[in-house]
């Protein structure tokens, strides 16, 4: 069946089916492979992009929850909030391996454009993106910065 | 609407015409590489005696547009590798570092061997050392070279020509790297190259901005597991989840009849299945029937392995043993006696990215693109299976999203596997292989189940007298190049309490224990258990004399003084002299590998049932710092992936199969279990770097470790200290 969603602002129209995770069909049938796989079980956040202007797990959402909705991955996240996270992320040199970081850095914009960006809730939230190079020290340091 | 197809990735191609590097002359011969002194030992070689030109050629490239590509031999695995060894060249090249990039260098063991291996591999923490002079000295010898063609051209003197950031300038004359690159290639080589002096470094010894990172905070990093050729489809693979079972009977026709699926082949692992999507292979996957053989392979639980490696203490003779003085005497005569037992589990690395291979074989030539650690190793493993020459089969090397060993162990076993499903496949397309967590969790390859038994005596003062060590377990050079027991197995003793502590009256021994679990190299090496075993002991011999955990340490590192200084300099910036702040209760760790030292001091608060890590302090001497931050970068990471195995990491075994499968039952550190602060001081000691991304992760546990013992945790025997069971 084909199922029609926006994806980084592209009315896009997709051949797959309705029980496909959101996640294999933005990495295999949309080319967009900055949204990574690290559980597909919604445990590490690896996975996570923007649903309606919500941070989502791309692994625990279907085709057919997207479907009409508004998906906004790394590649196309855009805005004064993007932006300040990103340059944050540069200026505190936060990657080591870097796989985990998409997934962070889609979590911490979506937390600063809820309006969240005290250093308790920053740290709620962002234990639940896992860091295998355990970069922790320099996530947190940068969105506290790009909070600021 | 969008285009749904991705073009086909080129490979690196080394000899483009018009560019600098595809000019230059072939050398008519590479002269022997020689050894020389290094914390490492003998073991690392200087590269001068390779030709200039054929130094630029293997490692650099600059483009008509003034773009310096650099050829790294070593993979990135998020140790920051190939930013640091671009610095290299970048500085003696006088580049923009702007306009530096860096790319995987082709496969070879004669132009790309890590010095200390002699074979192209990425390990132990050797990257930098490795290339310290052949990188300076290629950038060096190509910089000699456009400047002699851009003062041909201007008709002046070489000297009279400045060259800062990638500009070339003389009077009112100004030019770039590039606009010189391709007349360079007819200037002479210069025979002696003058390095740079350390006073004139612009970015070398300096936190200058990783390379990758720009592509790693917009997604555009492209890592194994998001490679993507014309047509190409995806594939998964059914294995079994007992170590060592054989597959009986499998029957496919259910899964070979899903929609999208290609495929469904059997390989020598189990059961491949081929599809449109990863999701159609897994979905497919999940209607294979397979039946595996009972009975055969590994069948114990890790306790049960755990036991029957202490046992093996009692009945086998140690394949390894070192004695110096009269232990066992003395042993009997101390005044005070401690005694402790340690079990490290099986731990799977559980890097972010999983592991995932593309490629296509045509019954002729073979491309592969992956984060191949061991690339030569692997070209030939996979030309054995498709009964190729090595030079038909070709590596892309790109990126890895996290190793920490599994991409190293020595039977290349990911991509050995891989090369069975394309033969198996003999498909007119590229396949994707990618593995799921539950894959690469319950897929073995582990950091090896070890026991200890430790026994130290004191003497009436409280000094260390005699100490007895055993340890037992499997050895990560099974199926290796090196030679079998009995010899002094690095990979299993390399940082134990007997070499690397001065005490008069010692015994190590070490007993090969078999297991039918896969077993390989972890972040580290055998140091992410001696080390860690090491420092609970020494602590708890310090604590058993009265003494001050600093002090003792200190009585036992004469031989060591570059121990000593860190451990001196980490105590110092703590504070340790002066009672910690209410509330606080400290811990004490130091050690070295891969050629480098590293002390940390732990400040906890709370009690042992509910604490946190205020802080921990840490003194480095990695030789030279070539890029401080981003040493800084790996002791806050180490501390933290060192903290997750110790605190958390354990892979059980129920009759020979693993129980965890993700990250809901296998634990790792989260950023409320961080640290709260990780102070890192630079101890310089040389002139030249030695490791940095496995020694920041060996002390911080221990000195945790020994913080909550000195809390009043009972003591610890059994790691993780949060077991699940
Ligand atoms: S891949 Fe979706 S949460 Fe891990
Ligand atoms: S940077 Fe490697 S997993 Fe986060």
């Amino acid at each position: 069946m084909a199922i029609t969603l926006t994806i980084n602002g592209t009315l896009t129209r997709l051949e797959a089916e309705g029980d496909m995770p959101l996640l294999w069909a933005m990495r295999d049938l949309a080319g967009l492979t900055g949204t990574k796989f690290g559980c597909g079980a919604g445990h590490c956040g690896a996975c996570t992009v923007h649903m309606d202007g919500e941070a989502a797990r791309a692994c625990r959402v279907s085709l057919e929850e997207a479907a009409g909705r508004s998906i906004v991955t790394i590649e196309g996240v855009t805005g004064a909030t993007a932006q300040k996270v990103q340059d944050a992320w540069l200026r505190h040199q936060v990657a080591q391996c870097g796989y985990c970081q998409p997934g962070q850095i889609m979590t911490a914009i979506a937390l600063l454009e809820a309006g969240y960006g005290d250093a308790e809730t920053v740290e709620a939230v962002m234990s639940g993106n896992l860091c295998r190079c355990a970069t922790y020290l320099r996530i947190r340091a940068a969105v506290l910065d790009a909070a600021t | 609407m969008t285009s749904l197809t991705t073009s086909r990735r080129t490979f690196v191609v080394m000899a483009s015409s018009g560019l600098l590097l595809g000019l230059i002359p072939k050398a008519a011969r590479t002269r022997e590489i020689h050894r020389q002194d290094h914390p490492f030992g003998d073991s690392l070689f200087r590269a001068d005696q390779v030709p200039g030109d054929e130094l630029v050629r293997r490692f650099l490239e600059i483009a008509p547009d003034g773009t310096v590509t650099v050829f790294s031999k070593h993979l990135d695995m998020g140790q920051g590798t190939w930013s640091g060894l671009a610095s290299l060249v970048a500085e003696e090249l006088d580049a923009n570092w702007t306009k530096v990039r860096v790319t995987g260098a082709p496969v070879s063991n004669t132009a790309y061997a890590n010095h200390m291996f002699q074979r192209q591999a990425t390990g132990g923490s050797t990257s930098l050392a490795n290339s310290w002079d052949e990188l300076r000295r290629a950038g060096a010898v190509a910089r000699a070279m456009v400047l002699a063609a851009a003062a041909r051209s201007w008709g002046v003197h070489a000297n009279a020509i400045t060259l800062k950031d990638g500009v070339l300038s003389h009077g009112a004359r100004t030019a770039t790297l590039g606009d010189f690159a391709q007349a360079a290639a007819h200037e002479e080589v210069p025979h002696e190259v003058a390095l740079k002096p350390r006073a004139a470094w612009r970015l070398l010894g300096r936190d200058t901005p990783r390379t990758d990172m720009p592509g790693k905070v917009t997604g555009a990093t492209k890592y194994g597991i998001d490679g993507a050729w014309q047509d190409m489809r995806h594939a998964v693979i059914a294995r079994s989840s007992r170590f060592g079972a054989r597959l009986l009977h499998a029957d496919t026709a259910a899964a070979g009849a899903m929609p999208g699926v290609e495929a469904v082949v059997e390989i020598p692992s189990g059961i491949a299945v081929i599809a449109r999507t990863t999701w159609h292979a897994l979905r497919a996957r999940d209607a294979l029937t397979l039946t595996w053989s009972d009975g055969e392979g590994e069948t114990r639980s890790d306790a049960q392995i755990a036991r029957d490696h202490r046992a093996a203490m009692d009945q086998q003779p140690p394949s390894w043993d070192d004695m110096r003085g009269d232990p066992a005497t003395m042993l009997a005569r101390a005044a005070t006696r401690v005694e402790a037992e340690f079990t490290f589990p099986y731990l799977a690395h559980a890097a972010m990215e999983p592991l995932a291979l593309l490629g296509q074989f045509d019954g002729t030539r073979c491309k592969l693109r992956g984060g191949f650690q061991t690339q030569a190793d692997n070209r030939a493993q996979v030309a054995a299976i498709l009964g190729l020459e090595a030079e038909a089969v070709e590596l892309e090397t790109v990126p890895a999203g996290g190793s920490f060993g599994r991409r190293a162990g020595f039977t290349g076993d990911w991509v050995v596997e891989f090369a069975q499903l394309l033969k198996a496949a003999r498909a007119p397309y590229p396949i994707k292989l990618t593995w799921t967590r539950e894959d690469d969790m319950r897929g073995g390859h582990y950091r090896p189940l070890m026991v200890y038994a430790m026994q130290g005596g004191l003497d009436a003062q409280g000094r260390l007298l005699a100490l007895d060590m055993r340890l037992a377990g499997q050895s990560v050079t099974g199926n290796s190049p090196y030679p079998k027991a009995p010899y002094r197995d690095i990979t299993a003793l390399e940082g134990n309490f007997h070499d690397l502590y001065d005490h008069p009256h010692s015994r190590l021994r070490f007993f090969h224990a078999d297991a039918k679990v896969p077993v390989v190299t972890y972040r580290s090496i055998s140091n992410n258990h001696t080390g860690v075993a090491k420092e609970i002991f020494v602590d708890r011999l310090a604590r058993a004399a009265g003494a001050d955990p600093v002090a003792f340490r200190l009585a036992l590192l004469g031989a060591e003084p570059r121990q000593a200084q860190v451990l001196r300099v980490a105590a110092k910036a703590a504070n340790w002299d002066t009672p910690p702040p209410r509330g606080i209760t400290r811990g004490v760790a130091v050690h070295r590998s891969e050629g480098s030292c590293v002390a940390q001091v732990a400040e906890l608060s709370g009690s042992p049932e509910d604490f946190r890590i205020e802080r921990i302090v840490s003194a480095v001497d990695c030789g030279l710092a070539v890029n401080p931050d981003t040493v800084r970068a790996q002791v806050e990471g180490g501390t933290g992936f060192g903290l997750s195995s110790a605190l958390y990491g354990e892979i059980n075994l129920d009759n020979g199969a693993a129980r965890q499968s993700n990250f809901d039952g296998y634990r790792l550190l989260r950023m409320n279990e961080m640290p709260r602060r990780i102070e890192v001081h630079m101890v310089e000691s040389g002139t030249r770097p030695s490791g940095i991304g496995e020694p920041g992760s060996v002390p911080g546990a221990p000195a945790v470790i020994n913080a909550l013992e000195r809390m009043g945790m009972a003591p610890v025997s059994r790691l993780p200290v949060f077991a699940s069971t």
